[in-house]
């Protein structure tokens, strides 16, 4: 027997259950945005299918075997190879609640003064709830805010992470957009004015309701309630 | 054919053993440590991982397809077939193995196994490279997921054209330039290519599945690693250096288009969902991010890694010297064309 062929096969068989693990738990919504949830199933099926169909070649393999010569051994390329691929079932079982925090919102923003998010705005729809993303684009359009009724006064509960709490009073409450995968998120960020001066380290999950007010650069969500609440089951925007 | 079981006595190889059974404590005393050292409450970790993990995870089901056309180009499609395409003259195959990246729908990191395989079974190098840098490009979900991703800015059909195209230019470029030396000269020996070319004697032959598995696992299992390795490269520059530092030249079309191919190449994006990306730029001009999304699937960090496994020395700087100055032009141009 190949010990070659059936090292491949379990890698193989461990990605395949890695990609199992993410579907069935739920938890590909860490890695990876509605448009890619797809990959998941789909790795799924194609690696657990390639892994059987090497068992099954090993099983078939074997049976032709002609002789008691020693098996083909694992190459130094072998090893490296089943190793390299093992590293990120390794790192993400090692670190299992890896998150994109703080220190991700400071490396993804696009600039200071631009509140980091830059994707194309919505088409405003008149009558839902404004989120970060619908705050963000009222910053930068009356129009914008005008359509999805946002103005000074306007009621608004958001749930997000504490990002940044280094100014007293304040401090700003983030979520992720994301498209594809964590790779591509981007942060949208809201300045939360807190007159009680609670002291919220960063990465809290909290939910903030107030009134969002202008102060002529951008709308700041004024507190009048904040809770410290779990991370959400889907912790990004799409 | 007679049924033997093996002597386990004499297949034992406590070389392989002990590595595979080191290896493997090696992983497991990993996750014991990174659990017990509280990694998940150090950011740049769990940010590290989290962007890692999702780039592989993304990835790794498209080299699979990569490596299962590739492994039936080999096993299955019949020798004579390649010798009518190596019979044709360069200026047919050329445009027609381009324009087949139309009908190959992965992206990148699938493209790669498949070209080198068809370099291998005859097809010119020129034809092979050309089918390379085009398919993740030109391919349909590609497109499609274009359009879909600039539907909302009214410019769809405009950046579909502008990719497809400038995409189509850079791959006959690429492809003309580089593969006029032989497959010998282009092509990395791989160490299974020499187990194929030599095959042990004291085998029974392999049935074609059995060889259609060896060939799926070993290419699988080769660019895998390159993947794995470029999307930690990718993941570490995202963790360690803001993406800001490229948005304070974002409207100098010269600049910025060079700004973006930077971070194309950081990103190492898969191509069938860079536009959900590149579309988020809106402080960039449309030039600009159609030279993301046209230099990314041709150059980034863990397509580097691959290439070198794949081809010889200087391919990629060779590549990069054709890819960067064809896309800034194509982007300019570009831009000027969509000024109202």
């Amino acid at each position: 027997m190949s010990n070659s062929r059936l090292a491949r096969a379990l890698v193989l068989t461990a990605w395949a259950g890695f990609f199992g693990y993410l579907w069935a738990s739920n938890d590909m919504v860490r890695y990876l945005g509605p448009r890619t949830y797809w990959v998941v199933p789909f790795g799924f099926i194609t690696l657990g299918a390639a892994a059987a169909a090497h068992f099954v070649a090993l099983g078939s393999e074997r049976r032709s075997w002609t002789g008691t010569r020693a098996a083909k051994g694992l190459s130094r390329s072998d090893l490296i190879g089943i190793a390299a691929l093992m590293l990120p079932i390794v790192a993400a079982a090692a670190v299992p609640q890896a998150e994109l925090g703080a220190l991700a919102v400071s490396r993804k923003a696009t600039g200071a003064g631009a509140t980091a998010g830059l994707v194309a705005p919505p088409a405003p729809e008149a009558g839902r709830a404004p989120n970060f993303i619908d705050v963000h684009f009222a910053n930068e359009s009356e129009e914008y805010a005008t359509t999805l009724g946002i103005g000074d006064g306007t009621e608004l509960g958001l749930v997000g992470f504490v990002s940044d709490s280094t100014t007293a009073g304040e401090f700003t409450l983030t979520r992720f957009y994301v498209s594809c995968c964590a790779a591509d998120a981007i942060p949208y960020s809201v300045t939360v004015v807190d007159d009680q001066g609670a002291d919220f380290p960063d990465n809290t999950w909290l939910r903030v309701n107030g009134v969002l007010a202008n102060d002529g650069t951008e709308y700041r969500l004024v507190a009048d309630g904040i809770e410290e609440v779990a991370e959400p089951d889907s912790p990004y925007l799409y | 054919m007679a049924v033997m079981s093996i002597d386990t006595a004499t297949v034992r190889r406590p070389d392989t053993r002990r590595l595979t059974g080191a290896l493997l404590l090696g992983a497991l005393a990993l996750v014991v440590v990174g659990r017990a050292a509280g990694l998940d409450q150090v950011p740049a970790a769990g940010t590290f991982v989290l962007i890692f993990t999702s780039l592989v995870v993304e990835a790794l089901p498209f080299v699979l397809m990569g490596a299962l056309v590739s492994a039936v180009i080999e096993v299955y499609v019949p020798l004579h077939w390649f010798a009518k395409v190596a019979n044709l003259p360069v200026p047919v195959q050329l445009p027609a193995a381009a324009l087949g990246g139309f009908a190959f729908p992965v992206c990148e990191c699938g493209s790669v196994p498949v070209a080198r395989r068809l370099i291998a079974k005859g097809m010119h190098p020129s034809a092979g490279l050309a089918f390379m840098l085009a398919s993740p490009i030109l391919n349909p979900i590609v497109l499609v997921s274009t359009a879909v991703a600039y539907a909302g800015r009214g410019v769809a059909t405009e950046m579909v054209l502008g990719r497809a195209g400038l995409g189509l230019i850079l791959a006959l470029a690429a492809g003309w330039a580089i593969g006029g030396e032989g497959a010998k000269d282009l092509l990395r020996p791989r160490p299974d290519d020499v187990a194929a070319a030599h095959p042990d004697p004291s085998r029974a032959p392999e049935s074609r599945f059995s060889s259609f598995t060896g060939h799926l696992a070993a290419d699988f299992f080769f660019m895998g690693r390159f993947v794995v390795l470029g999307g930690a490269i990718a993941a570490l520059m995202q963790t360690a250096i803001p993406q800001s530092i490229v948005s304070g030249v974002a409207q100098t079309p010269i600049v910025g288009a060079l700004a973006l191919m930077g971070l194309a190449f950081v990103l190492s994006l898969c191509s069938e969902a860079d536009a959900f990306v590149a579309v988020s730029f809106v402080q960039f001009p449309l030039g600009s991010q159609l030279a993301f999304l046209v230099f990314g699937p041709v150059v980034d960090a863990k397509l580097v890694l691959l290439y070198g496994a794949t081809f010889r020395r200087r391919f990629v700087l060779r590549l990069t010297a054709i890819a960067l100055p064809v896309t800034l032009a194509g982007s300019l141009w570009f831009e000027v064309m969509m000024q109202p």
